[in-house]
């Protein structure tokens, strides 16, 4: 069993005293503070296919080939702050529920992780030997950093405990979703971008779906052609090249009308893993690449519709409901229950 | 760096395919706004789990206490569903208000199952804690024996269990028995079913009760017979004859170790039609002759129990007294009295008609008002009275003083008596019921029944005993029987429509309490009030043949289901042997004297009735049939003359004594 919040306090007790202590399990989570934001930008791509928005076919009865949606979830907070450093206890988990008899369920186990993060630097040598004889694991938050680069700012160390927790979250999506294509034959929705994860190619039945629109996709009449489709229509394909031979196709889909005009209201980003003639357009063969595009144009047709037909039921409450479908909302309460608020 | 919870094992729970009972069904839940109690606790299923209003489940603790893993027996009383969903609007929004849409939903919203289940055992029984965190099971046979705490009377040699139903739930039979010595006595006794004409099977649950009560009741405890009352239909006139069953129906006998089969051993009394001809029963299809026999009561029989038939307003102090004197000092014996013209001795209706003749001719003679400090008002009002019981209760009750009544004294072990009265008059009801009860209390005060206990039942009884109203006879015997009966072995099986128009201290001395199906208004009663609202829909829902029952030794009531009883329904019954036609005198005549002699024939009958009046027949067959000579037809015959001859009080009617001169007073001219 991972350790928990209260095997964490009960370290930290002999370190802050009691009262201290108690007071960090009452903290918020650094989840629901304002702790970054980027600033909104466009970013360039590569078209793969003519401009204009493309409307996707939903005839009746259309059903989704989704069988799994993967998302993950941290809660981390400042429990403790010893010689003015914070203490973040965090847990992370990443789960799958596949769909059986149109209920969701448990993929193999969900991925929990539980730790202590602190900065050597800042704690000392002997209270970090006295947390790393407790039983809870311990994440150096300035490790490999030089003395003088280690920021004296607790909010700048709390920030970089936090990046370490989300990047720690993103690693057991990764190990997840990496399982799923090594085993499963039926497609997995994964919540977030696809770009990270080299297990995921033209041949595994995974794609991902971004939610957050801080970044778009395109020059400014493509933006502008985005923010302009309407329910069950999406963009033309384009390359997302993060990296250079692991770029991901990826489109825009407008799930539902904005009754207030809101042009990112139902606006989700799809992304997929394109055939390799297309990872490169320019230096593939013209012929190559239209015989690739042809049949991954339908597949991005089809991929659109199962999203569409994934509109109901809606994950109302949560205000991201607009763009969250509900396999997602029911991994995320399920990950709330296994990790806890 | 860090460490991966669960394994997949642990999260499928590998285990071996156990049966329903052995893998877990549910687990405890409490929350701060809605925490466990040691009475009360609340668990979540899977959607498909075989739980339901009323299903008994396990709770095993996972902390000993005190060396002891808790062990925790509920009974499920109240079930909510409800999804993720914060708003129904949430929903007509996501299928755009369509909602053949929702069925092509790729998804089904996340459904909780949650229960509230009320505690009917813990073990151990102290420290008596709030039920813990643990998983649920389906109880399984052991568990409900326990749970209901049957274990104390099932085993053993001193078993006195008595098989109620069966408990069903996830694909399990489980019997369910109540204990003998709290259903009939002496601990608690008596039992009291409620539920609404034609649905609630309220007479097929006393006769399969009967059945298994005449199967179970423990050597050790002595010998039982039933009295019932049939006060409507046919339902009670065919316990003798072999009714449907279905191979669930005789499973579920076999299970409960019944025979399935109708009572062996049933005797049925019914009194006369008003004529005479024929005994007032549904009972009288000719295959079915000689079945029953007549219940006929005299003057005697009826003055004690003259407070049933003339209510308040007949019998005020003074005409009680006057009626406490006939019964005390003119009926059954010689009364002389000085300026009656004949000594009298009071055995019928008839002869007390004449007694008060005489009453009255010296009254006048006297030139008086009283007769022994009795006014000639109360007398003449207490003579028109007690001469109408007999055409009030005509049938019943016999103007020359014959009677034929139940064999008190030489009741038999594992017999049914139905006494059928459906087709009397209310009074003659009343005047029954009051008259056989306490007869079976005389004898059982005694211990002269011939059976140590003696169930009596009783439909209708917001009838005899209802909640409101004036105290009547029968209302204050039945309270007494409710009260006291249990020590004498007289034990109240009643049944009812609606239970909150009983008496309270009727029903809520019954040890144990049915329900069937129930009318929504009468659960809307406060007598209802401790059920939950799931419990009370279920009552409201019940199917034929489902019951629930509440018993001295269950913490929370059970629902059960029992077969159909092994006898022909009364509907059943008057379709296979329908009514017969009221016979002529003759056929009447012949018919009866028939079961003593089958040489009789109906030409002779009528030859030798011919020159006799009506009553004068009936009256010598009534003799006959009474005393069962040897050679009926002499018998008869002479029967027939000894009526035919006048006697004293036929004289007297025909020739009235001449009226004496008025005894002038002396001083009357002013002498």
């Amino acid at each position: 069993m991972p350790p928990t919040l209260r095997d964490a306090l009960r370290v930290l007790r002999p370190l802050v005293g009691a009262s201290a202590a108690d007071a960090g399990a009452r903290a918020m989570p650094l989840e629901r503070l304002a702790m970054r934001s980027d600033p909104p930008t466009v970013a360039d791509c590569t078209m793969l296919e003519p401009p204009g928005a493309r409307a996707i076919s939903l005839q009746d009865g259309t059903t989704s080939g989704v069988a799994g949606f993967l998302d993950g979830v941290q809660r981390s907070r400042v429990i403790a702050h010893l010689h003015g450093s914070p203490i973040v206890f965090a847990s992370v988990a990443a789960a799958i529920r596949v769909r059986r008899n149109r209920r969701l369920e448990s993929w193999e186990a969900p991925l929990v992780r539980r730790a202590l993060y602190g900065s050597r630097a800042q704690l000392g040598e002997s209270e970090w030997t006295t947390l790393a004889a407790a039983n809870v694991p311990l994440v150096d938050i300035t490790d490999g950093q030089r003395p003088e680069d280690v920021p004296a700012h607790p909010y700048a160390l709390r920030a970089r405990a936090l990046e370490l927790v989300g990047a720690e979250r993103e690693v057991l999506e990764r190990q997840l979703a990496t399982r799923w294509c090594r085993s499963e034959s039926g497609w997995l929705w994964i919540d977030g971008g696809i770009s990270g994860n080299l297990a995921i190619d033209v041949h595994t039945p995974a794609f991902g779906v971004v939610k957050s629109h801080t970044t778009m996709y395109g020059t400014s009449s493509d933006v502008q052609a985005v923010l302009a489709l309407r329910e069950a229509e999406r963009s033309p394909v384009f390359l997302i090249a993060h990296r250079r031979r692991r770029a991901v196709a990826s489109w825009y889909l407008r799930l539902r009308t904005a009754p207030s005009g809101d042009p990112l209201h139902g606006l989700v980003r799809v992304e997929l893993a394109p055939p390799p003639a297309l990872l490169d357009p320019q230096d593939s063969a013209q012929e190559a690449v239209a015989a690739e595009l042809a049949p991954f144009s339908a597949r991005c047709d089809r991929l659109s519709a199962w999203v569409l037909a994934e509109r109901a039921p809606l994950s109302l409450p949560d205000s991201r409901w607009d763009t969250l479908t509900y396999g997602v909302h029911a991994c995320e309460m399920y990950l709330d229950a296994v990790v806890g608020y | 760096m860090m460490e991966a919870a669960g394994s997949q094992d642990e999260r499928t729970g590998a285990v071996e395919s156990p049966s329903v009972t052995m893998r877990p069904i549910g687990r405890v839940v409490a929350t701060e706004r809605k925490p466990n109690t040691p009475h009360e606790f609340h668990f979540w299923t899977a959607i498909d789990a075989p739980i339901g209003i009323g299903t008994i489940v396990r709770v095993d603790g996972p902390i000993p206490v005190e060396a002891i893993i808790p062990r925790i027996f509920g009974v499920v009383m109240e079930g909510f569903s409800y999804s993720d969903l914060q708003s129904p609007l949430h929903d007509v929004l996501g299928h755009d208000g369509r909602p053949g849409d929702a069925a092509f939903a790729a998804t089904e919203r996340t459904e909780i199952r949650l229960y509230t289940a009320q505690v009917l055992r813990h073990i151990p029984e102290e420290p008596l804690q709030p039920v813990p965190l643990g998983a649920v099971y389906l109880a399984d046979d052991a568990d409900v024996a326990v749970a209901l705490r049957m274990d104390g009377y099932l085993d053993g040699a001193s078993r006195t269990a008595i098989p109620v139903g069966v408990y069903r739930a996830g694909g399990m039979r489980s019997p369910i028995y109540l204990d003998a010595d709290f259903l009939v006595g002496p601990e608690a006794a008596h039992l009291n079913i409620s539920g609404v004409s034609g649905l609630a099977t309220k007479t097929s649950a006393i006769e399969w009760i009967l059945q298994s009560i005449f199967a179970h009741f423990p050597a050790q405890r002595g010998s039982v017979a039933a009295v019932c009352f049939n006060v409507k239909g046919p339902d009670l006139c065919f316990l003798d004859q072999p009714g449907k069953l279905t191979d669930a129906d005789r499973a579920l006998y076999e299970l409960l170790e019944v025979p399935a089969e109708p009572f062996q051993q049933v005797q049925y009394y019914a009194p006369y039609t008003a004529r005479g001809l024929a005994l007032n029963t549904l009972r009288s299809h000719a295959d079915l002759a000689g079945s029953v026999s007549p219940l006929t009561w005299g003057l005697n029989e009826v003055l004690q129990f003259a407070e049933v038939l003339l209510n308040k307003d007949d019998v005020d102090a003074k005409a009680d007294a006057l009626i406490d004197f006939i019964r005390e000092r003119v009926v059954g014996k010689d009364f002389e009295e000085s300026g009656f013209a004949r000594k009298h001795r009071v055995q019928s209706f008839a002869d007390l008609d004449a007694w008060f003749r005489e009453v009255l001719r010296k009254v006048e003679d006297s030139n008086g008002d009283t007769w022994r400090t009795h006014h000639a008002a109360t007398i003449r009002k207490v003579r028109n009275r007690l001469s109408n019981l007999s055409t009030r209760c005509a049938g019943l009750v016999t103007d020359d003083g014959e009677v034929a009544d139940l064999p008190f004294g030489s009741f038999t072990d594992r017999t049914v008596y139905v006494v059928d009265i459906a087709n009397v008059e209310e009074d003659a009801q009343d005047l029954v019921f009051a008259r056989v009860v306490s007869k079976l209390r005389e004898h059982l005060e005694r211990r002269e029944l011939g059976v140590d206990h003696v169930v009596v039942f009783v439909d209708e009884l917001n009838k005899y005993a209802p909640n409101d109203g004036p105290d009547t006879y029968v209302k204050k015997m039945l309270l007494d029987i409710s009260e006291r009966g249990r020590y004498l072995g007289l034990v109240l099986f009643g049944a009812q429509q609606f239970r909150s128009q009983v008496h309270r201290r009727v029903v809520g001395n019954a040890g144990t309490t049915l329900y069937g199906r129930m009318d929504g208004d009468e659960l809307a009663t406060p007598g209802y009030q401790v059920l939950s609202p799931a419990v009370k829909a279920r009552l409201a829902t019940l199917d034929k043949g489902q019951l629930m029952v509440r018993h001295p030794h269950f913490a929370q009531p059970v629902f059960v289901r029992f077969p159909r009883p092994a006898v022909m329904t009364g509907r059943e019954g008057v379709e296979r042997f329908p009514q017969a036609p009221e016979p002529s005198l003759a056929q009447a005549v012949t018919r009866d004297l028939r079961r003593l002699d089958g040489g009789i024939e109906l030409g002779w009958v009528q030859q030798a009735i011919l020159l006799y009046e009506e009553h004068e027949v009936l009256a010598a067959r009534n003799a006959v049939v009474r005393r069962r000579p040897d050679d009926v037809e002499q018998t008869f015959l002479r029967e027939l003359q000894r009526r035919a001859r006048p006697s004293a009080v036929d004289a007297e009617a025909v020739a009235p004594k001449p009226r004496p001169l008025r005894n002038f007073a002396p001083d009357e001219y002013g002498g």
